[in-house]
């Protein structure tokens, strides 16, 4: 897979993660998963493989915020939050997609 | 009675082993909810553990992922005021049977170790003459002077294993240990090696 493909579905996914956690709050991994395809309808599905590594990184950048508590059925779960630099961050990603969809819609309807 | 320093090497060792134990914690969670998902859907406990295996993946893979993706970037390493502790360079200088090796400063005196490590690892000529740089790499200094979790952040060679020579022979070098307000703590540091064809 070439660098900028990757790069994009990396853009993809951290947009997906920061909304998610934005609208949804202090959630665990396995929530975000579940939340992204329930909403998405089961079109998105968030692979582990990715999705861990992801959450880990951003958090070593400041987007998201961890933290150990215990889950609704009392498991010890790790649960992330967004932080005021990931809002920045998400605002940012979403203007690119929003651009790139356009440009992609663009083409699609006039080339 | 223990000593002040085997009791710092304990707690280090402890510390240690629960940041190792937390991936396990955190993936073993979301296989356990995927698997009650599956039971509730009317998988029998078999399958639903089978299907959330299946649907995972290696876990061993995701756990190296995680861990790589916590490790700082080179940038973040030479900007962080905790990471400063030691950014050793090396030296060598591969002629035509002439070695030269300026030892890591800040190093516990084993510059001796460091260049027959060296010396048996780099070999003049094992780049076919033609590859000179640096490699860069990371690793952390423990307690005990020792380097871990080396990464290659920057590669020179991959075709003639400079990289993996760079990475051997770093394993093998001792550092002063890092500390932070007087107490010994595992520090980042980068390290650069250089190679240079004479």
């Amino acid at each position: 897979m070439g660098q900028r493909k990757r790069d994009h579905l990396q853009g993809a996914l951290d947009l997906l993660l920061l909304r998610t956690l934005n609208t949804g709050g202090t959630m665990h991994g396995y929530g975000i998963a579940v939340r992204i395809e329930e909403v998405s309808r089961e079109a998105l599905r968030v692979e582990e493989g990715s999705l861990y590594p992801a959450l880990h990184r951003m958090e070593r950048v400041g987007w998201i915020e961890a933290s150990w508590g215990r889950s609704d059925n009392q498991r010890r779960a790790k649960f992330y939050t967004i932080t005021s630099g990931g809002q920045a961050r998400l605002a940012e990603a979403q203007e690119d997609w929003t651009r790139l969809v356009a440009g992609v819609t663009r083409v699609l309807k006039f080339a | 009675m223990l000593g002040i320093r085997t009791l710092r090497r304990l707690v280090g060792s402890l510390r240690r082993r629960g940041r190792e134990r937390d991936p396990d914690d955190e993936l073993g969670f979301h296989l356990a909810m995927r698997i009650e998902r599956n039971t509730r859907e009317g998988m029998t406990p078999d399958a639903a553990a089978r299907s959330a295996h299946t649907r995972f993946g290696d876990i061993e893979e995701v756990k190296t992922a995680m861990r790589k993706a916590n490790r700082p970037t080179l940038k973040q390493l030479l900007w962080s005021p905790t990471a400063i502790g030691a950014i050793a360079t090396l030296l060598v200088t591969v002629g035509a049977g002439m070695w030269f090796m300026g030892g890591p400063p800040g190093t516990g005196g084993d510059h001796a170790a460091a260049r027959r490590t060296a010396e048996a690892l780099l070999h003049p000529g094992s780049a076919g003459g033609q590859v000179q740089g640096a490699v860069i790499m990371t690793c952390v200094v423990q307690l005990d002077g020792a380097c871990t979790d080396i990464d290659v952040v920057e590669s020179l060679d991959t075709r003639y294993g400079l990289d993996n020579q760079a990475a051997e022979a770093l394993a093998k070098w001792r550092f002063e240990p890092g500390a932070r307000h007087d107490e010994p703590v595992p520090v980042w540091v980068t390290v650069e090696m250089i190679f240079t064809l004479r």
